[in-house]
């Protein structure tokens, strides 16, 4: 890889260390990145970018820190990015700023971690590529002429190598990829807008008949709930009996917990209690348990931490009873909890945080269904409740379907989601213009009572918190069945 | 010898030995900066680490002949391996029919953008950055508050904007950015091109803590109905750019994914109240949005968005003033820089005494999710304060729903101007469950 030409540098930064009396940890970054946007059949853009260089953390021996981070890879830059870091954490300690030394209990770490990628950036010519993705583009316009539609396609080839000063040197890759239709239906002075993508690591998004297929299903979804929507009707708001799809459970899972659960935000935490997090106590039903880690070949992959720690598997809730925290290395000691190699960062300017990866809901004993997602209608929604007992005939259930984004303040515990469309469940379905998903923390989970369909964990995003965006994706089982609950609100006229 | 100067020549001498490049242009940015935030009422912490960044970083546009186009980052590593790279940008060059040429400026408007005191912080007078959070930490503890956040951002860029006709654009900018947060419930920010002097740190400490204080007391639960909604500036800004300002952009309103279309802007239809006017000025010295050209040359200015009502330019780029044989207009930086002005307006505080009963809204949860075009929200106002009778009750939550675009067209939706802001607030019907 890459950055396995930067050992010089990583020996530099122990004998400058070393001379200072520090600890630091050094992340080294190098990304590659093509975009290219089809916008209704024609090229709007391709872009290609490069990211590379290292950020310096240290830590005197009081625990103060200094940050240092530069687009450049040369020893001379080290020196100057090492200098600055340490007059930072001089200043730190002279305005008393908090200390911090958990870093110390890190255990070492020597690994190597390739995904070498099927087909990576110069597996097609650019003008097959571009070729491609204008026939995707094309297919959906072609759908109706109230469509249109923009396509984007990106690939990122991302490299990383950290070091510290106990010897850690790790490198790994995180390559990714995406598909991503925005579709928009006009007619009149009604505009209505939906989404489709696909995730990936590489070019096999739009190489792979699979995908492709998967693609084209999830596009011809979209487009006609974008069309449908315009002349879809406001829902009155209330608290209903929900069905949401998988892609809206990641969203439950993401706002409603994993966000909660991220410990360098204990402190304020509803999950938290005087800065300790609350493990043990009862979130939701006993058949539910909440699950984060990462998965090889995952839009949202990262095997090591940001602090070059393996990253784990955490039950955050297991079946019911919330067991463990996100916990990156500065706070879990003091949230009470396990350190789970929870650190991510956008890119090598950035600071460690406690992230998700792919986070995901999983129920015991969950209902059979043996059709894809792309395929269920509303109808056969309805029947398969009808059939197993989970729906009585004339009662209002509203099948909430499409992930728009979701944000949530952990501290009060309120979250909100979006969807793209609302369906009122029954023999004939009625269309609804899409409303915000409104709940509360600690009682939502406990109103999940059922879920259909294996697990479908590809639901992919951008998380955004202290001004870092990071991949993330997760799932559920296809359908998660939600009874009404005075704190959950559905928005609407 | 100076970096852009360097990139200039080995374009200049690349062209000559190509024929088939035959224009380009870049914008360079040359930066470092300083951060420094304060966590849980703690300064300098591992998630709020003093900081020091420095980057190089651009964009560099490559017109080859028959129409081909290249777009790409600029970053220190491409201009070092010049030779090796513009192999592979000739070769991720793409076909538009649509592409744009160089755009040749009249004349650029000098603006002020510079400010020496920022320069001095992220060098040798780094303790005004740490004074300035602890100033706020210790003021905002002392006003009762338990919980402080905040962050300080300041960085010195050296831009550069140079094409091959000789258009040169070098200048350097400061922006400063800092805010406080209180208990998880309300911030405030500081966003401009200079440091701030005492009485602007005073405003936005002051803001903080007084609506930090009025979010403590809880207000009775309300009955969901109709209800007035009061979006204080910052928060009417936030609807003005997710739901005004993103239909605006010509590339959207020409490939009709915009709200609005070509025609709509030919015929200059009427879209919100007659006397609303939408400006966009990116010449006010040394604010956050201020800027002497776009990347691609074209002049900042004041231009009229909407006038008296009506619809008057999209937003446009080269490429997109060309598709349509409008001339380019400036860009909103950042979304911001956009000023909304009516004709009658109560002070803000006047209007707040007129409320009977309404919400005064000063955060929201998933504006970013909402579709833009369709004009309507749904969205959780978690942090809101009730108002009867003129008074200020206390905090309350809701669920709001209604139509931003649509409210701006009706005679019942009122402004209030507040001293020291861009915008004003806004008061507009809607409907609120709790």
């Amino acid at each position: 890889m890459r950055v396995d030409s930067n050992t010089q540098i990583i020996e530099f930064c122990h004998r400058l260390a070393k001379d200072n009396e520090l600890y630091f940890i050094a992340r080294i970054q190098s990304r590659q990145d093509l975009t290219v946007t089809i916008n209704n059949g024609q090229t709007e853009d391709i872009n290609t970018g490069a990211l590379e260089g290292i950020g310096i953390q240290v830590f005197n021996q009081k625990g103060f820190m200094g940050f240092a981070a530069a687009d450049q890879l040369s020893i001379e830059v080290t020196q100057e990015l090492m200098n600055k870091a340490v007059f930072l954490a001089k200043q730190a300690e002279a305005y008393k700023g908090e200390s911090n030394l958990e870093i110390l209990k890190a255990p070492p770490l020597k690994k190597r971690l390739e995904i070498r990628a099927d087909f990576p950036f110069d597996s097609l010519p650019l003008n097959e590529t571009e070729e491609r993705l204008r026939k995707l583009n094309q297919e959906v316009a072609a759908i109706d002429g109230q469509l249109s539609v923009r396509t984007l396609l990106r690939l990122t080839d991302e490299e990383w190598r950290i070091a510290r000063s106990d010897g850690t040197d790790v490198v790994f890759n995180t390559p990714r990829s995406f598909v991503y239709h925005v579709i928009t239906a006009k007619s009149g002075s009604r505009t209505t807008t939906t989404y489709a993508n696909l995730p990936g690591t590489d070019l096999r998004v739009i190489i792979e008949a699979h995908y492709l297929d998967l693609l084209k299903k999830r596009a011809q979804k979209a487009a006609q709930l974008s069309l449908d929507l315009l002349t879809a009707e406001d829902l009155p708001a209330g608290n209903y009996k929900l069905v949401i799809d998988y892609a809206l459970a990641k969203g439950l899972a993401h706002e409603a917990f994993g966000h909660a659960a991220e410990t360098d935000a204990i402190e304020s935490s509803i999950l938290g209690e005087n800065g300790r997090m609350k493990t043990g106590m009862i979130v939701a039903n006993p058949k539910l348990s909440i699950i984060d880690g990462p998965i090889p070949g995952d839009y949202a992959y990262q095997p090591i931490s940001a602090v070059g720690i393996e990253r784990q598997t955490v039950k955050i809730v297991d079946h019911g009873l919330l067991k463990a925290g996100l916990a990156d290395i500065f706070s879990a000691t003091r949230a009470g909890v396990q350190y789970t190699g929870a650190e991510r960062v956008e890119n090598f300017y950035h600071l460690p945080i406690a992230r998700m990866s792919n986070i995901r809901i999983e129920m015991d004993d969950p209902i059979l269904m043996d059709l894809p997602p792309e395929s269920i209608q509303p109808d056969h929604l309805y029947q398969t409740l009808l059939e197993n007992g989970l729906a009585e005939p004339d009662e209002k259930i509203l099948y909430l379907t499409g992930f728009q984004g979701g944000q949530v303040n952990p501290a009060f515990g309120d979250f909100v989601f979006h969807c793209s469309g609302i369906y009122q469940l029954g023999e004939r379905p009625v269309l609804y213009k899409p409303a915000i998903f409104s709940g509360k923390v600690l009682s939502v989970l406990k109103s999940v009572t059922a879920a259909l369909g294996p697990l479908q964990v590809d639901a992919m995003g951008t998380c955004g918190k202290m001004g870092q965006g990071v991949p993330s994706c997760g799932g559920s089982h296809l359908f998660l069945v939600i009874a009404a609950n005075p704190e959950i609100m559905i928005g609407g006229k | 010898m100076e970096l852009f100067q360097r990139l200039s020549d080995l374009l200049t001498d690349y062209s000559k030995s190509d024929a088939d490049l035959q224009d380009w242009r870049f914008d360079l940015h040359e930066i470092r900066g300083l951060e420094i935030g304060l966590k849980d009422n703690r300064i300098g912490g591992p998630y709020t680490t003093p900081t020091y960044k420095r980057s190089t970083s651009g964009e560099l546009y490559l017109i080859w002949k028959d129409q081909r186009f290249t777009s790409t980052k600029l970053d220190l590593k491409a201009i070092e391996a010049f030779h090796n790279k513009i192999g592979t940008w000739k070769a991720t060059a793409y076909h538009d029919p649509n592409g744009a040429g160089l755009f040749a400026p009249q004349q650029i408007p000098e603006v002020l953008v510079e400010d020496n005191q920022v320069k001095a912080v992220i060098g040798e007078d780094i303790q005004k950055s740490f004074e300035l959070l602890d100033q706020g930490l210790k003021r905002l503890l002392a006003m009762g508050l338990h919980k402080v956040d905040g962050k300080l951002k300041c960085y010195e860029d050296l831009r550069t904007i140079a094409n091959s006709q000789g258009f040169l654009q070098r200048y350097c900018q400061t922006p400063v950015d800092f805010y406080f947060e209180v208990n998880d419930s309300y911030g405030s920010s500081y966003q401009e091109k200079k440091w701030p002097d005492q009485s602007a740190i005073n405003r936005i400490i002051d803001q903080t803590g007084r609506f930090g204080k009025l979010l403590e007391k809880p207000a009775p639960v309300l009955k969901s109905g109709p209800m007035k909604l009061l979006f204080p500036p910052d928060i009417l800004e936030a609807f003005l750019s997710h739901y005004l300002i993103n239909n605006l952009y010509g590339s959207l309103v020409v490939n009709r994914q915009s709200r609005f279309t070509i025609e709509d802007f030919q015929n200059k239809l009427p879209v919100l109240r007659d006397d609303i006017q939408l400006q966009l000025n990116n010449l006010i010295p040394w604010r956050s949005f201020t800027y002497p050209c776009t990347n691609e040359g074209v002049p900042g200015g004041e231009i009229w968005l909407i006038k008296d009502g009506c619809l008057q330019t999209p937003i446009l780029s080269v490429k997109y003033g060309q598709r349509i044989g409008w001339p380019p207009t400036p860009l909103p930086a950042g979304g911001r820089g956009v000023f909304l002005k009516t004709g009658n307006s109560l002070s803000w505080e006047e209007l707040i005494k007129t409320i009977d009963r309404g919400l005064i809204v000063l955060s929201v949860l998933g504006l970013h999710t909402q579709d833009s075009t369709s004009g309507s929200f749904s969205l959780t106002a978690d942090q809101s304060l009730l108002v009867e009778n003129g008074q200020i009750i206390g905090k309350t939550k809701a669920v709001i729903n209604g139509d931003f675009l649509n409210s701006l067209t009706l005679n019942d939706s009122q402004f209030g101007t507040v001293a020291g802001e861009d915008n004003p607030g806004l008061v507009m019907m809607a409907t609120a469950s709790f």
